[in-house]
Formats: structure tokens, sequence, C-alpha cells
């Protein structure tokens, strides 16, 4: 069995303790079967016989990520995993030879393939052997080992789970041994699931190293790098670097979660041969800091220490403040901490290799507690969430001395602010850089999408460990001067070449740069004079999902109040509206039937509130603007200005309701958008369609750099920030 | 009847990289269901955990050596003498008053961290064994005799920490005193509901003299497995709570659970915040208990202690029982070793209440009407009215594949409604995720009622005051011709065994 990712015992020769390996190749277990936690079982009642069996091993081919096969080996364990048993169902194996539970944290680790990503558990049978205890059958359930994460599905994986249980310090005097192994190799309930299926155990091992044997994911975490923030009195709060070429070089954390990958947004910066420091900001006390860089590019963080505990020349692992081994304490400068409260202390700085090539390494900030596995402690009691540990992976660019810059656009030219062509043209790394604007006649600009980085003219952003070549950052025409000058930030001017984009437009296309922005994704452009203008687009309205009604001037009372009736959707102008306005100063309704010169408002206070349409100039003390916000896959409204005094059904009519909950969850507060009319206004003399600068430097786009317009399911960037799509 | 097959064509469903070449091949079963009941959403209580369920509401009784010290944690190196009530104490004095508030049931504190034992136990001298007169008193054997005599449940609360004894911290502790203990107390009644564990653990203490700190990992110490083994040998229906693993702490002791609150539960969690709510789709069936304190002072008996209003227990009631969980509350007795007056009085007080206010099911003369009903097995049906038969083994349910359901309930005058209740048939998990309530008061206009509170859970039993507010709950009521009742999401098809309007 090939180990790929091995702890720093391993390698100094503290080689792990097996006390149980099952093989399946070998005669090294007694017999198989299946067993059920739940009581009422019907594999325990004898209705149903479980299927297991020992089986020739046909998922022996190489992985492409490992470069090798995960399971080379002949034999492998089968098992049916069956709907109508319990959600801790699994194949139990008893053992040749039993093993003594101790107090010390144990590790089992089965190799499992399976077709659903889910949590694996392994459950030990067994029983105390005092002589008091001789009426017990072998069958108490002594632990529970459950994976902290799912186990993904479809390949070979390494799951890894921890027991321990009572045990004299005397062991002459007996105490609990474990009889037989339950893998059970998915627990959740199977109430759902169309079929059984199969799945495949093999090369079951506890020892006392709690790291996987190998692992094929790129980069791993021990725990669900989307979870929110473990704990609220201990966290991190920001990493850095000091030492490196750029100053300052830090990044302040959002404190709402564990893992945060900040791979296409932070990039410190640094030289072959330098000696850096990580810096770490954290909440609380008692932790220690690992930091590693990738400089093998491999997809995994190794560790690898000499005699004396510090990184060699293979070690991914460049800087640790404590480690403990045996008793001894160790830190990667060769020293011995006096304690572990270390996380208030400068982290150990390192020196990166003096013929490093330039280039992106991926590296990876954590805080743990005295594990030096980069995924983050696993030990039941000691995790990394448990102790308020987390971790932040940014890339570190290792570099020269210059930066070449180049341009690309289409009706137009990006020019250096002294206004040269970028001909071969190079700059200093790391040193803000002036660009200006140099649109063809007829057009005008809405900013620059600038790529950075390596390898910036390839059309695959990331390479195939989920690194970027380059990163991507857009920049607003609002930001640039009167003379379309902008200074891009240092920060941009990394890597070996920066590639700018000009986004050239027709002139009449240009956003007025005054134009207040408008984040409603509905709105349409004011109406002028009394006619809608182009790209005025119109909807049906519905309140709190299918149960109140729609918005139309079809449901009113004699004195035009609005109604929401448990209606059909509407077919004419009537059910048709159109929202315009911006974030600043609210946004307002119209209806179609009823025209442009009208608009919505409402008077009263909550139940007696009465919203209706009124015309330019007649509205009184209605109020006509209102703020949106995002309700459960529609919009509230609230009146400008307020906190949640919103848009509610209170049967029949539309009025308001003052609560929180009116904001939040109130299906009464909830409307939905059906697109009715895509163009209601028409091009009219000296007005034009308003394109929002947002609308485009909002758009999605794939891995690879490609502008999305309906994006499925996915991994996307949007903003500079990856964003999976569910 | 439902016969459900499963073809071997499932390999297709399995990944290629398992179906190609594979020697095994998945074997064709089928589980005759002759009454076509749901299939269960795992993990499922146990039986003794559903008995426990039904206990729902029971009294703690912390009486002992620090009644007489004034502690609410006694060191440990208290003299024996120093218990000494002035009267028997009287167990079923205790019973009695509680079953009045509505307690089906209670759990004697018979050890607590001091160690001092209210049983004559063989496994230390710090005990009642060598005390006379009242003090010799068995609390246990006594405990154990009322509550049988009053169709009461019992149990026992005995402290895995022990600051008397010499042994604690010591690997014998737990096997020559922890675990006999135990056993002792198992041999007062087969028929124990509840093993109470805290969950406080090593400190400071007398340890026999050593007077120094001593701390455990709980983890493996108190082996709570075999633990668990020996007592169940004895007492089959006897959940282990707290450290035990059968029942969890809410998380809090200011007696509520989370408005949304799960049965199933995720041991490793650490957060007191998510053990109040429970965890959907965890592995393990850890209902919550609450415990609280009756009274405003100690969990001991404190000289001066208030009891409080009926109103203020109410409230802890509707927030507990009435939100997935149970309630144990907290009914200290005095130095005579009898509940005092105003405990007694106050007990009765809250019983009036809860009967008045949640006495008189409206839902018995209503008519229902349910969006679906499961179709019947051999034996079996699931009309609507299973949810009104005050039969806890029948429930109403819809068909595989419809998760959402509504159930409307109709009454030619209208009547004044404040609560209503319902309750899943656990037995097969817990599946509701989401509901709502609504009422007419003319048969046509429905509006929605109780929209603060987050109507999402049910589980074992769920009561919502109509107007949004436990604290004042009861209220002028609403006029309802009409309650409807819509299931909005749900795991599974839903299921309910019982609902009640009040």
């Amino acid at each position: 069995m090939k180990k790929y990712f091995l702890s720093a015992l391993m390698l100094m020769g503290i080689t792990a303790t097996a006390q149980t390996s099952i093989t399946f190749d070998a005669d090294d277990f007694e017999s198989i079967s299946v067993y059920d936690s739940w009581e009422q079982s019907p594999f325990r009642k004898g209705q149903l016989e479980g299927n297991v069996k020992v089986v020739s091993n046909h998922l022996n081919q190489v992985d492409e990520v490992l470069g090798e096969a995960p399971n080379a080996t002949g034999k492998m364990l089968a098992f049916q995993r069956s709907r109508y048993a319990g959600n801790l169902y699994g194949a139990r194996i008893n053992l040749k030879k039993p093993f003594r539970l101790t107090k010390e944290r144990k590790y089992v680790h089965v190799m499992i393939n399976k077709p659903v990503e889910s949590r694996v558990m392994v459950i030990g049978l067994g029983k105390r052997t005092e002589e008091a205890w001789q009426w017990q059958d072998g069958e108490t359930e002594q632990f529970m080992a459950v994976t902290n994460i799912s186990v993904a599905a479809d390949g070979w994986v390494d799951a890894v789970a921890s027991f321990n249980g009572f045990s004299y310090e005397d062991t002459s005097k007996g105490g609990i041994e474990i009889h037989s192994l339950v893998v059970v190799p998915d627990v959740r309930s199977a109430h759902a699931d169309a079929a059984d299926f199969a799945c495949y155990i093999d090369e079951i091992l506890v020892d006392n190293n709690g790291a996987p044997r190998f692992s094929t994911e790129k980069y791993a975490v021990n725990f669900d790098r989307e979870s929110g923030k473990a704990r609220t009195d201990r966290y991190m709060t920001s990493v850095g670097l000091t030492g490196g070429t750029l100053t300052p070089q830090s990044a302040k954390l959002s404190e709402d979660h564990n893992y945060y990958d900040l791979t296409t947004t932070t990039v410190f910066s640094a030289k072959a041969g330098q000696t850096i420091t990580p810096t770490y900001g954290y909440a609380g006390t008692w932790m220690h800091t690992f930091t590693y860089v990738d400089f093998g590019c491999d997809g995994k963080f190794s560790v690898d220490l000499g005699s004396d505990f510090r990184p060699t020349a293979k070690s991914d692992l460049v800087s640790y403040q404590f480690l403990e081994v045996d008793g001894a304490k160790h830190n990667s400068t060769g020293g011995t901490p006096a304690n572990g409260n270390l996380i208030g202390q400068a982290s150990p700085a390192f020196t990166l290799p003096a013929d490093l090539a330039n280039g992106f390494y991926r590296m990876r900030y954590k805080v743990d507690w005295n594990e030096t596995d980069a995924a983050g402690c696993q030990n039941a009691g000691n995790t990394i969430l448990g102790n308020g540990g987390g971790i932040v992976d940014v890339m570190l660019d290792v570099h020269g001395d210059k930066v070449k810059v180049s341009q690309g656009a289409l009706n137009g030219e990006v020019l250096a602010g002294d206004g040269a062509h970028f001909d071969n043209y190079t700059t200093n790394y790391g040193q803000p850089f002036k660009i200006k604007m140099d649109p063809a006649d007829g057009f005008g600009h809405i900013g620059v999408r600038v790529k950075y980085g390596y390898n910036v003219s390839s059309p695959e952003q990331f390479d195939k460990n989920g690194n970027p070549h380059y990163l991507v950052r857009e920049i607003s025409y609002k930001l640039f001067d009167e003379d379309n000058c902008y200074t891009l930030p240092a920060e941009i001017m990394v890597g070996e070449e920066v590639y700018i984009e000009g986004l050239f437009v027709e002139s009449k296309n240009v956003p007025d740069p005054n134009a207040k922005e408008a984040s409603f994704p509905h709105v349409s452009p004011e109406p002028k004079a009394g006619k809608w203008v182009v790209g005025t687009k119109s909807y049906y309205i519905q309140n709190g999902g299918s149960q109140n009604g729609w918005m139309s001037t079809d449901y009113a009372d004699g004195g035009g109040n609005l109604q929401l009736t448990n209606a059909t959707q509407p077919e004419n102008e009537a059910g048709e509206w159109v929202v315009c306005g911006n974030d600043e100063d609210g946004y307002s309704f119209y209806n179609v039937a009823a025209g442009a010169t009208k608009v919505l408002g409402v008077t009263g206070s909550e139940a007696g509130a009465r919203a209706k349409l009124y015309a330019y100039g007649q509205e009184g003390s209605a109020v006509t603007t209102f703020d949106f916000a995002e309700s459960a896959g529609g919009y509230s409204f609230r009146l400008h200005g307020t906190t949640n005094n919103c848009l509610n059904f209170r049967s029949p009519y539309l009025a308001l309701w003052a609560h929180a909950n009116a904001l939040s969850s109130d299906a009464g507060s909830r409307f939905t958008f059906f697109e009715a009319n895509e163009e209601l206004g028409k091009e009219t003399e000296g007005l034009c369609m308003q394109p929002t600068v947002s609308s485009t430097l909002s758009a999605t786009y794939d891995l690879q750099g490609r502008r999305l317009q309906s994006p499925a399911r996915g991994l996307y960037m949007q903003d500079r920030h990856k964003l999976l799509k569910k | 009847m439902r016969q459900t097959l499963l073809s071997i064509g499932l390999a297709a469903v399995c990944s290629a990289q398992l179906s190609a070449q594979s020697e095994f091949t998945l074997k064709t079963q089928t589980l005759t269901d002759p009454e076509n009941q749901p299939l269960a959403v795992h993990p499922v209580p146990s039986e003794r955990q559903l008995l426990w369920n039904e206990t729902e509401f029971y009294a703690f009784f912390h009486y002992g050596m620090n009644t007489f010290t004034n502690k609410e944690w006694g060191y440990g190196d208290e003299a024996e003498t120093i218990y000494a009530p002035t009267q028997q104490p009287n167990p079923k004095q205790w019973l009695e008053s509680v079953k009045a508030a509505g307690m089906k049931g209670g759990i004697a504190v018979v050890k607590h961290h001091d160690g001092f034992c209210l049983w004559p136990t063989e496994t230390t001298t710090h005990s009642i064994k060598n005390l006379s007169g009242n003090a010799s008193y068995n609390i246990a054997e006594g405990f154990a005799n009322a509550a049988r005599e009053l169709g009461m449940k019992y149990g026992f609360y005995v402290s895995p920490w022990d600051r008397n004894s010499a042994h604690y911290g010591k690997d014998n502790y737990v096997t020559d005193v922890f675990l006999e203990q135990c056993a002792e107390l198992s041999k007062y009644g087969d028929d124990q509901f509840e093993m109470w564990f805290d969950g406080a653990n090593g400190d400071d203490g007398y340890y026999g003299g050593a007077r120094e700190v001593r701390r455990v990992d709980a983890s493996y110490y108190y082996d709570i497995p075999n633990l668990r083994d020996r007592v169940h040998r004895i007492c089959k229906n006897c959940v282990m709570w707290g450290v035990g693993g059968e029942a969890r702490w809410i998380g809090n002791e200011q007696g509520y659970a989370g408005e949304t609150n799960w049965g199933t539960f995720d041991p490793a969690v650490e957060s007191n915040a998510i053990r109040q709510t429970g965890v959907e789709g965890g592995w393990q069936w850890q209902p919550g208990e609450s415990d609280a304190k009756a009274t405003d002072a100690g969990w001991f008996w404190h000289s001066g202690e208030s009891f409080k209003s009926a109103e203020t227990l109410f409230k802890m009631y509707l927030e507990t029982v009435g939100r997935n969980a149970t309630l144990i509350l907290n009914c200290p007795p005095d130095k005579t070793g009898s509940l005092p007056a105003a405990t007694v009085n106050g007990l009765k007080e809250l019983g009036n209440l809860i009967n008045t206010r949640l006495g008189s099911d409206l839902a018995k003369t209503a008519k229902i009407e349910v969006s679906e009903t499961r179709t019947s097995g051999a034996t079996r049906t699931y009309a609507a009215a299973n949810m009104t038969d005050g039969n806890k083994e029948t429930y109403w349910a819809t068909n595989d594949g419809t998760n959402q359901a509504t159930i409307t309930l109709t009454w030619d005058q209208a009547q004044t409604v404040r609560y209503v209740q319902m309750m899943e048939n656990i037995r097969l998990g817990q599946r509701i995720q989401d509901f709502k309530i609504e009422y007419t008061t003319d048969g046509n206009t429905w509006k929605e009622l109780a929209k603060n509170i987050q109507t999402t859970t049910v589980g074992y039993k769920r009561i919502i005051p109509l107007n949004g507010n436990t604290s004042s709950s009861y209220g002028s009521g609403y006029q309802a011709k009409g309650l409807r009742i819509t299931i909005e999401k749900s795991i599974s098809c839903p299921t309910l065994s019982n609902l009640s309007v009040f």
C-alpha cells in the first residue's frame, strides 16, 4: 500500500502502531456478515439477508490525479447497502484476534469506494474482559467512529475516524476488547434512495496516525469548506507576509468562515532566496500557526521534517510554531518552545529556495493545535474547528524585477499614462502604473478588464490543481479621471505580464458617470415626458407564492385601492408593472395599463394602509418610493428609508406590515417577478438605452474566463470571486 | 399491500467504474408490508426512547447534603451527620404534588457532586448507611416505591463526578464505585425510565482528604457503552441521559428549546446553540430534555426562595414540551424532607392552568378534511380520524412522494381557538420541516396566524400559541369557523398521530 501523504511522525521513523490490519487478500479475518444498529431492522429480524462477500478487486485502475492505482490489491470486500436497513447498517468483519481499546485515541482507516458522497462510520463491537462482565456476549457497541466530513463518491478514498475507550493503567486487570468491526458506508437515511448500491471496502487499518494514507482531493481540508465560523470566541482575522517585496502585504478575513480561498484575490510577493515571515491575525489564545507553500505544484502540501524537526528541502511545510513529539516540543527553526500558547507571537521565518522558478505558488496559512497535517487536526475532542482554528489559501508570487504590459481592444486602444503604446513594454514589478484610454471616434469606454499573472493569453485561467495562472480585475469607468486616466495599483502589477482589455462602446451607450447605482435586477429606465423609453420592461408581479394573488389594477375596490385576490396570472396590461429608480432614491412602481404618468403610492399604516395609483403631482402624503431586499426567491419592498415597513398582503388589500419578519420571511411581503413585455419603449430623440455598468462588470465567467449568459450548475467567477452555483 | 421489488438492473445506478467488471451482483430483495406503512426516515427512536418521550413533563428533586449546607456544589468533606432531615423525608408527597401539576414522573437526586449517597450503598461510608432516625431513610427505595404506588415514572440522578471519593480520577473509581452504584440503584426497580448523568466533571474536591484538583476525560473515563449495557440488562427501558448518550441536554437551563427542534443529533457537536435545535439529518436519535428550575434560587432548596408564577412555568411548558423536548422541572424539598407549601400550591396552580388551557380538545368536534390520505393496508388505515382518536398507535399519512398536504378543520359554529397541537408518529422518524396555520371567520377568507414563530418542525409534540406569544399565550383567542394547517415541506410523506385544537 503506497502512502502519498505522510505525517512528520511517519517520516521520522516513528512508525504507526498497527493493531489491526485487514487486507482481505490474506487469511486475516475470522468471518464476514452484516450488522444493523437499528433494533427493528429486517436484517435483525430475519426478514432480509445481507449481501456481502470477498471478491477480486476490479477497481485497480490508475488514478489520473495520483498517477498510480490507489488500490492495486488482489481482493476486496463487496457489500450491498440496502434501502430497507437503518442508517447505521454495514459490513461486519469478525476479527481473528480482538484488540484492546485504549484511552489514547486510535484511528481506523478504511479504503472505501462507493457511488454516494456521505460520511462513513466504523462501529466496534466487543465486551469487557473482567470476570464480572462475563455475561456480555461481545455485541455491545463499544464505539461509533464517524468521519468528520463526507467521503467523496466514485473513487477510492481513505476514510479515517477516531475512537477510544476505557482502559486500566495496569492492563493485566482487564479492559475492553473489540471482536468485530462494522463498516457503515453511508450514515444517511436510505428512505428516499431509489435503489440499493454496491460499495467496496479494503485495507482496514487501526493505528495511531490520523492523516489519511492518501488523498486525491486537491489541497484537502478536513472539514466542510463552506461551513460557517465554528466559534464566536476564537477565529482567524487576517493573514499577511513581511520581508517580501511589497509593503504592506496582508488580507483581512470576513471572519465568518473556517476556510478562506483567497487564491483569486490575494497575491503575496517575494523573490527566490528571500527570507519571509508569515503573519497571522487571530482572536483567541493557545493555538499554533502552520504555513505551507506547494513548491512542487502537485496539488498537495507535503510535510518532510528532518531529525532536528526542521523542514527539509522536500517539505511544503515551511514554518510552524509548535509540534510536540514524545513530550519534546519543537518549532520549524529547531527551537524548543516552552509551552503551546504561541499564537500571539511571531511565526518563524523561512527562506525561499534560491533556485525557485518564478511563478504563482499556492500558500496555505493554518491555525491549529499541534498538527502538521495541512488539512487540519482530526482528533475527536481536539479538531481544528473545535479549537477555533482555520485555513486560508492565497497565492505567493515568486517573481523577477519587471512586468510586461500589453493591451487589446476593439474601437480604441489602451495606452500608458504618458501616451506610449504597449509594444514590448515592461515596467517595474509591484509599482503603481498609470494607463490612459484612447477610444476611436464615436466611441467611449466603460472601463477595463485586467488579467495579471502568468500565461495571461491562455484561455484557461486555472491549472489542473485549481490554482490561477492569472487573476482578473475589472475596473469601472467611474474610477477614471477626466483625462481618461487611471493608475493601476501596485498589487495588480505582479506576475510576469499584465494584459489590459479596453471596454470601448459607442458614445451613446456610455453611461452617465453620475448615474446612481440601481442594483434591483428588474429595473427599467425612468419614463420621459410621460412615455416609456427604450429598455423598459414590464413584469407580472405575484405576492406570497401561489397563495395570495397578483398585482393588477383589475383587482381594486371602488376607490382604486389595490387588492391581491387569489386569482390567476393576469394576461393584460392591467397586470403589467414597470419598476424604475435607484438604490439611493428608492424605486417606484408604474402600471402599463394606467400609463407612465401614474405611480403607485401607499398611505395609512399597517393593515389600514392602502396602495393605489396616483397621477404625478397628486400623490399627497402617499409614499411612492420603496427600497427592496431579496426575500426567499422574490423581493420585499419597504417604504423608502424605513427598516422594515413593508408592502404586505393584508387580506384582501396591498397594505403594510412593519415587522422584522415582514422583511425576511413573511410570504405576504414576498413579490415574485415574471417577465411580461421585454420592450415597451421606443427610440426617442435625445434618449438612449442605458446599460448599467454593474450589469456588465457583474457578469458571470467560467473558469476559463469566458463570459456566460445563463450559467448552469458549476463553479464560476463573478465579481472576482469564485461562485458555486448549485 | 405494498411489495417493493429491487431490480438487478440497479447496476445502472452505480457508476460505470463500479458496474463494468465487478463479480459482485446486487441481490433482488423484497420486503412485504401488508400494512403499506411508510419507510422509516432514519435514525428512529428505540422503544425505550419512545417510552421516554411519552413522559413529556416530569420533576427533578434536588435533595441531599446541600439542602443542609445551603450550597449548590458541596466540596465533599461534609460530615455525614450534617444531613439531618427534621422529619422523615416524604417522596410520596413530592410525587403527589408534581402529579397535580400534570407531571408524569420524577427523578430524585440520590448522589450529587459532594458524593453523599441517599441510599445505603456498599461502595462508600459517605452515605445514610450509618445514620439514624430521619436521616437513615432510604430515599432511593422510598422514591421508587412511591412512584409505583402513584402510577408514575421514576429515575435517579447519580453524579459521575464524586468530590468525596478518594478513588475519583483513578482507574478503579468507575468499576469499583460508579458502576457499582448504578447497579445498586438499578435494583430498586427494573421499571426506571431515566438515569441522569450530570455533565460537570472534575475540578477541586476533598477526594478522601487529598484536597486537590482532579480532572477526567469524559470521552472514555466513565465507560458509557458498558455502563449502558449493564443498566439496560436490569432496567430495559431506562434512558441514559446526557453523558449516557440516549437523550441530550437542550443547551440551556432557562426552560426553552429552539422553535425548530430536531430529535436527530450529531454527538460531536459542541455548541449549545445547536443543542437547542438538534441537527436535521443527524445520524443519531438524541431528543432534547430541558432542565429548569421552578424556584428562583438554586437547584437545591434555599431559605427565602420563591416558586415561580404559573404563567411563567406555563411559558416554559410551551417552549419545551411544546417544542419537541421534554421538561424536567426542579422542585427542591426543604429540610423537613417535604416540598414547601408554596411549591405544593404553585404546582397545583400550574396543573389547573395546563388543564384549563390545554384540556378541552376542539378538534374532536371538528369536521376534518385532508388533501390526501395514504392507501390503507390490510388492517391499518391512515384516515384523518386517526389524529383525533386518542390512540397513539394510529396516524394519518399521505402516500409516498407526497410531501406537502393540507388539513382543514371546520365547525358549524365559530370556536374560540388559542393553541394548535400536533404530534408526528416519530416511530417512523421525524419528517415535517415547515408548516403554517391559518384560520377563517367566514369560511372563505383565510389569514395566517403565529407568523412571528418559526413554524418548522413538529416531532414528538409541537404546540403553537396562535397569537405567537408564549409569554401571554392565552389572550382572547380567535373566533374560528375553520383552521387550516398546511404542511409545506417534509423530508418524506408526513405522518401525524395527533392533532388537537384548544
